[in-house]
């Protein structure tokens, strides 16, 4: 009984957890945008004292609950492990595929050091805190279910909108924006997915219980819940079927104990005694029981290119009618100090707090968040104005960030924040340079902070207020230079250079 | 070349209302009584003729615009802008022998394709069972020399496999003022050399289509009347939309009563484009189609169009841009053979005019003539979707309108569906290059502007 209640409410975790990823219409985050905000890390980070508070309470109650329920990368173990169990014969099955292991205390102890120093040294701003995120389960999940599921799902939504809109029911307000996918974060994500996968298929949490440094944190309280499995010696065979049957391989049939700092309360041991001897209740202080750490198994594992292209063959006199002028995806135009969102409150603020989870990208309606290839904002969210731009009056990013490292931010507050100054290249620029008529990124500012005015050379060139400019990447996104398939350079010709630290003008 | 549905549910939903109409007759306006008329047996039935004064000339009142051929792409589901020459041997075929025996193209349709697809299907028939017509389409200002107009005349010839032309038009003049017309024509010393193809037989008959600032218009009729050049035949656009009887100053450069009243006195006949203005008039609002089905159940709309098009007697033949077959069946059946409208049905097609006026889409005909927009702009498709969400009524603009989600999304949506992202009217620089090509006088990067305005006003108020 206790099984089921533990799968329904993992389950109902995890769809919703992945929907709030993959959901771009922001329906699913309306709902369940707690969730991740119930994450330890980021909890930890964003000090939401409230979540901690949770968290290390439902512990304290239940035991490790948060990694059978909560956590989606525990959740996702035991889905590969449904998936070896329903792939082995009965007769394999039956009989348990685990076995007591000691604790693999050195190696647990060590990644949690490790992650304790990395954690400490992002805090510090020594280190990106993606660095620690690579130890971070939810993050770990995040960066797969972005970088895999999420492109999955907008294909798919896309194709099922399009044949509803065939029919005349719409059911989306556009075409979803194109995902953040990225080589680089892609194989990081799958390396890391294929190493917790190959874990938990060979030994059911082991993962959970040598590497991750938030079944090691909450391990250390586990062993004083008040709720635990408990082996009632009288009814007990000693037949060992429980031991065979425990995922976290923490269940010592011979000397009956559990290891409840191993223990993911996953009931299973309950569900597989014959004689009932295993109970989910109050511990008494009874000799009946003891608890002792042992266990385990081991562990695992990046640049900006700018090219400037110049010269332009302005539109020839066009002779027939027609057809479609060529066009080609822009570049991001280099620039010195990356772009964050609003929210972030500055470069520093963010390379601290955030864990690299993805979050925040693939919530981004406009895809002009994507994960940094540099080293020093690793994964991290930046922003690229060229596939759209941060529109004045949304705020998604900023309202799911579990971690703080995006601070919410309203609608009005983010409008009038600078993120970063629009320069311009006036060598690219089609009117500063050669003198054709365009407007596209002084009609397209939504502050108003860009004018043409007349150049050196006598053309009209933009010049950008810098005080009214907000950083949006508007211009970025409209400038017809890198888009237009008749103008050789790749990059805009008014670009976003970012500030290290926001303020409201 | 935008599909012509209308959401069968509202469709249903405005008939259920009942709509009723008073109907009283002005005469003042009705178009003038057909006159010189024959017909002759065809497949469908029996196809109108009509004869041309200069030449004898037996043509059919439907004449094949060659403007909106069929692309590959539209059969494959792809962006491919290459022709269907099948299908386009396909409709021809089927229109000559329904008795369709005008044929109009020009170097610049269809992204030049046009003449070298039509001669290709027109070569598979004997010459003298049909007339093609083709212009002087020397737009551009490095064509305006004089040997860059003859080699685009020359070249005309060749694509269309034959050596002669039944029908010559000077393209779009009217458009830049009687300046542009000199410098295209009169100074290059083009005009004389095409009178002297005239003559020759090389050119069966010299006319101009006339597009823009009505002065030009007069100025080209008066040399008509000086005797410095003949018009054989004159292309005008005439539509029950520009029968204007509001006679709107502003209005007066397409007000089709004087265009044709000018050539009626003159005694030249008159070849109507725009019939339709571009497939504007086959969807117009709901209220206006029940009115048409209630009249004529079974007629389609655009047939209300075709058939005001082509009552007056003084014309020679109406065009069409038949993109796909069902069109042309259409139409055939329309004119096989014409039924005029009668005065209590222009009084009607008057009042179903001012109801199209009122709802405020962009006058844009679909032609493609801004085409293609140096900066990758799909303007046709961007004021297509505006046009139709107008007309569809999916333009509601005050969040707490309950119906507001609902547009909302139909408009945006459909916006990405028909328009890709880099494509739309949030990428027009202004910079002014279509504007001038639109024969309709638009202001296109004003309404591109006005377009993407309300867009983003959309995006900004999420329900």
């Amino acid at each position: 009984m206790l099984r089921y209640v533990r799968i329904a409410l993992a389950t109902v975790a995890f769809v919703a957890i992945v929907a709030v990823f993959v959901d771009f219409t922001g329906t699913a985050a309306g709902w369940f945008s707690f969730l991740p905000k119930y994450q330890l890390v980021p909890a930890l980070l964003a000090l939401n004292t409230i979540a901690i508070l949770v968290l290390v309470a439902l512990t304290l109650l239940f035991g490790r609950i948060y990694c059978s329920v909560l956590c989606p990368l525990g959740v996702f173990q035991d889905i590969v492990n449904r998936l070896r169990l329903s792939t082995t014969p009965k007769r394999k099955r039956k009989p348990g595929l685990f076995r007591y292991s000691t604790e693999h205390k050195s190696l647990r102890y060590g990644f949690l050091a490790a992650f304790i120093m990395l954690f400490t040294a992002g805090l510090l701003a020594l280190l990106p805190q993606s660095v620690a995120g690579l130890l971070d389960p939810y993050s770990i999940f995040g960066r797969a279910t972005g970088q895999f599921l999420v492109p999955l799902w907008r294909t798919g939504a896309s194709a099922v909108a399009s044949s509803a809109a065939d029919s005349g029911t719409y059911i989306l307000d556009g075409e979803p924006a194109v995902s953040a996918f990225s080589w680089l974060i892609a194989a990081i994500a799958a390396v890391q997915l294929i190493i917790v996968a190959v874990f938990a298929w060979r030994s059911g949490r082991g993962y959970c219980n040598t590497v991750c440094p938030v079944g090691s944190i909450l391990g250390l309280l586990s062993r004083f819940s008040l709720l635990k499995p408990i082996i009632n010696l009288d009814k007990c065979n000693s037949c060992g079927s429980c031991g065979r049957h425990c995922k976290a391989s923490c269940i010592n049939t011979k000397e009956h104990r559990i290891d409840y700092s191993r223990c993911v309360v996953c009931m299973d041991c309950i569900n597989n005694c014959s004689q009932g001897a295993i109970s989910y209740s109050i511990r008494r202080k009874t000799k009946t029981t003891a608890s002792t750490p042992e266990a385990g198994r081991r562990s695992f594992m990046v640049s900006a290119a700018i090219a400037a292209g110049t010269g332009i063959a302005l539109a020839a006199d066009k002779t027939t009618d027609g057809g479609f002028a060529p066009i080609k995806a822009k570049k991001r135009h280099g620039s010195a100090t990356p772009t964050v969102p609003a929210g972030a409150i500055s470069l520093e603020h963010l390379r601290s707090r955030c864990t690299a989870c993805q979050l925040c990208i693939s919530a981004c309606p406009s895809g002009v968040l994507k994960p940094s290839a540099a080293l020093s904002t690793f994964m991290q969210p930046t922003m690229t104005f060229t596939a759209g731009y941060c529109r004045p009056e949304c705020t998604d990013c900023a309202d799911i960030c579990p971690a703080g490292a995006i601070l919410p931010i309203s609608a009005a507050d983010k409008s009038v924040t600078k993120i970063g100054t629009a320069k311009v290249d006036t060598s690219l620029c089609i009117s500063a340079a050669y003198g054709q008529e365009c407007h596209a990124c002084e009609s397209q500012c939504p502050v108003h902070a860009i004018h043409l005015v007349k150049g050196d050379n006598g053309n009209m060139r933009p010049a950008v207020d810098e005080n009214r400019c907000i950083g949006c990447g508007s211009c970025e996104y409209h400038c017809p230079v890198g888009t237009s398939g008749h103008i050789s350079a790749n990059e805009a010709a008014i670009y976003v250079e970012g500030i290290d630290k926001h303020r409201i003008i | 070349m935008k599909e012509q549905n209308i959401d069968p549910s509202r469709r249903r939903f405005l008939r259920n209302l009942g709509i009723i109409t008073v109907g009283t007759s002005v005469g003042a306006c009705k178009p003038a009584d057909n006159s010189g008329q024959t017909s002759t047996a065809s497949a469908t039935g029996t196809m109108t003729y009509r004869t041309n004064p200069n030449t004898g000339d037996t043509v059919s009142i439907l004449g094949y615009g060659c403007m909106r051929f069929p692309t590959l792409g539209m059969a494959n589901g792809t962006d491919d802008q290459t022709l269907d020459q099948e299908a386009i041997n396909k409709l021809v075929d089927r229109a000559l022998e329904a008795g369709v025996n005008y044929f109009d193209t020009s170097p610049a349709y269809c992204m030049g394709q046009s003449e070298a697809a039509i001669g290709t299907a027109l070569a598979r028939h004997p010459r003298d069972k049909y007339f093609i017509a083709t212009k002087l389409s020397n737009f551009a200002p490095q064509t305006w020399p004089r040997e860059k107009s003859i080699e685009m005349f020359e070249n005309s010839l060749r694509y269309l496999q034959t050596d002669y032309v039944d029908y010559l038009l000077l393209h779009a003049i009217g458009g830049g003022g009687w300046d542009v017309v000199r410098q295209r024509y009169i100074d290059n010393g083009i005009l004389d050399y095409l009178k002297d193809l005239r003559s020759k037989g090389t050119i069966r008959n010299l006319g101009f289509s006339f597009h823009g600032d009505i002065d030009v218009y007069d100025k080209a009729l008066a040399m008509h009347d000086n005797g410095e050049v003949h018009w054989d035949f004159v292309q005008i656009q005439l539509n029950y939309m520009d029968w204007n009887c509001d006679k709107d100053p502003a209005n007066r450069n397409v007000d089709a009563e004087y265009l044709y009243g000018e050539l009626e006195k003159r005694g030249i006949p008159a070849v109507i484009m725009e019939p339709l203005l571009g497939g504007r008039l086959a969807n117009v609002p709901i209220a206006v189609v029940d009115q048409m089905k209630e009249r004529r159940p079974d007629a389609s709309t655009a047939s209300w169009a075709f058939r005001f098009a082509g009552t007056p007697g003084g014309i020679l033949t109406v065009l069409s841009g038949m993109t796909y077959m069902d069109h042309l069946d259409d139409n055939l059946a329309t004119y096989s053979p014409l039924e005029p409208i009668s005065g209590d049905e222009d009084a009607f097609l008057k009042r179903a005019a001012a109801e199209i006026r009122s709802n405020n889409t962009v006058p844009c005909n679909y032609c493609n003539y801004c085409m293609p927009c140096p900066y990758g702009l799909d303007i046709p498709a961007i004021l297509t979707h505006y046009n139709r969400c107008i007309i569809d009524g999916n333009t509601a603009s005050d969040p707490t309108d309950p119906d507001y989600a609902r547009q909302r999304r139909a408009f945006l949506y459909g916006y990405d569906r028909s328009v890709p992202k880099l494509r739309q009217a949030d990428r027009c620089i202004s910079c002014g290059t279509c504007s001038p090509h639109c024969p309709q006088g638009i202001d296109i990067p004003a309404e591109l502007h006005k377009v993407n305005r309300y867009v983003q006003k959309l995006k900004e108020n999420d329900a």
